[in-house]
């Protein structure tokens, strides 16, 4: 009882804002400055891409490392690990010699797809573009066949996709962000068509 | 705002490891805790310090998140518990506050754009809980206000200030005596 009149107490003090954080968020930046600077890979592509325009040459990005690798795991689960949002064709075709039908998008900058929705989904992790809250990773399908496991790598457990289900993915980029993108991943249900993505800029959030 | 996929499904301790080779990953953990902690921290010590805490909170965070448990996949229990430190270092700030309510009935904070707490009723109410929440040592306080302000469990307040869940237990119960104490009688009990 005690606890419930405290917590009633000064509870129109608002959560800090974008604005009211922005000096604690720059000092943390600033803080934080790493002793050498990593090279995430859309920034990769980036510096890619302005060489091969000043020599007027195709577009190749010597990274050393492949774009993406699927990797099928002893469990059946499928680990996907993305460096760059490259081939998304290619990353589809892997993918379904892995057992997994895919939809993957690869967005520019600041971008998502003009179509809303672009196929019905199994469940409520898709309204049409963003996300939603937190606290429904347990209950929804979209979740569970797709599980994020870091920045890069995205599980894949077949045994929550029903035949005919397609996983869609949609990578945009963030560079000026902490993560190199957003990352959508969702169920369509079967017999739902899923559109394909023509990108306009994303609304500022 | 909206979050990223990304943001809401990898979970803190993932992002605190990431961290470690990648350090500007540990602004999501901003993004994702700094407005409540803001908040707490806000009604707390007034908006005036605010922002200077959750950045201390955070740098020390940033600093200490190689001994990061990684068994624990929800930070705010080690967040709080940071920002509980630097609070406790600016003790005075938190009395003068309860202090100026009790003058002016008025907490800073919520003198522009939100509802002043300015019903009898609220007052009756929270003019003794400022007094007696000035009045508990700064061990019990920060319990209290985490369960009631941070909602956090025992458990994790137990993890937050690094105190076995017992004393969590005895501290609550020493505070919310005093509290009750304080509290007019309710009519009708």
């Amino acid at each position: 009882m005690t606890v419930n009149e405290l917590k009633s107490m000064w509870a129109t003090v608002r959560p800090g804002t974008e604005e009211d954080l922005a000096g604690a968020r720059r000092r943390l930046m600033n803080g934080m400055r790493p002793r050498r600077r990593f090279a995430t890979a859309p920034r990769m592509l980036v510096a890619a891409g302005a060489a091969a325009a000043v020599v007027a040459t195709p577009l190749i990005v010597a990274t050393g490392t492949p774009a993406y690798a699927v990797t099928t795991n002893p469990d059946g689960t499928i680990t996907l690990a993305v460096n760059e949002l490259r081939d998304p064709d290619a990353l589809e075709a892997d993918l379904r010699a892995a057992g997994v039908a895919a939809d993957v998008t690869f967005l520019p900058t600041d971008t998502w797809c003009a179509e809303t929705p672009r196929f019905d989904s199994v469940d409520a992790a898709y309204n049409g573009n963003e996300v939603l809250t937190r606290g429904k990773e347990k209950e929804w399908r979209s979740f569970q066949a797709t599980r994020i496991l870091s920045l890069r790598e995205l599980k894949i457990s077949p045994e929550h996709i029903r035949p005919g289900e397609t996983v869609v993915l949609e990578y945009s980029e963030t560079p000026a962000g902490p993560a190199p993108w957003r990352l959508g991943t969702w169920l369509a249900k079967a017999g739902s068509t899923v559109k394909s993505c023509t990108p306009v800029p994303r609304p500022a959030s | 705002m909206t979050l990223a996929r990304e943001d809401v499904h990898v979970d803190d301790a993932v992002l605190i490891e990431r961290s470690l080779t990648e350090p500007e990953v540990f602004a999501v953990l901003f993004d994702r805790y700094a407005p409540l902690l803001h908040r707490y921290v806000t009604r707390r010590l007034g908006p005036g310090e605010a922002e200077d805490v959750v950045a201390d909170t955070f740098l020390a965070a940033f600093q200490r998140r190689g001994a990061y448990d990684r068994g624990r996949p929800d930070a705010r229990p080690w967040l709080y518990g940071i920002a509980s430190n630097v609070i406790g270092k600016r003790r005075r700030t938190e009395t003068s506050l309860y202090r100026a309510y009790l003058r002016t009935g008025v907490h800073p904070a919520q003198t522009a754009n939100t509802q002043v707490e300015d019903g009898v009723n609220t007052l009756a109410v929270n003019l003794p809980l400022a007094r007696a929440l000035l009045k508990l040592k700064q061990v019990d306080r920060d319990v209290l206000l985490l369960v009631a302000w941070a909602e956090l469990s025992y458990q994790e307040i137990a993890d937050a200030l690094a105190i076995p869940l017992g004393t969590v237990g005895s501290r609550l119960n020493r505070a919310r005596a005093q509290i009750r104490e304080a509290l007019p009688p309710r009519t009708g009990e």
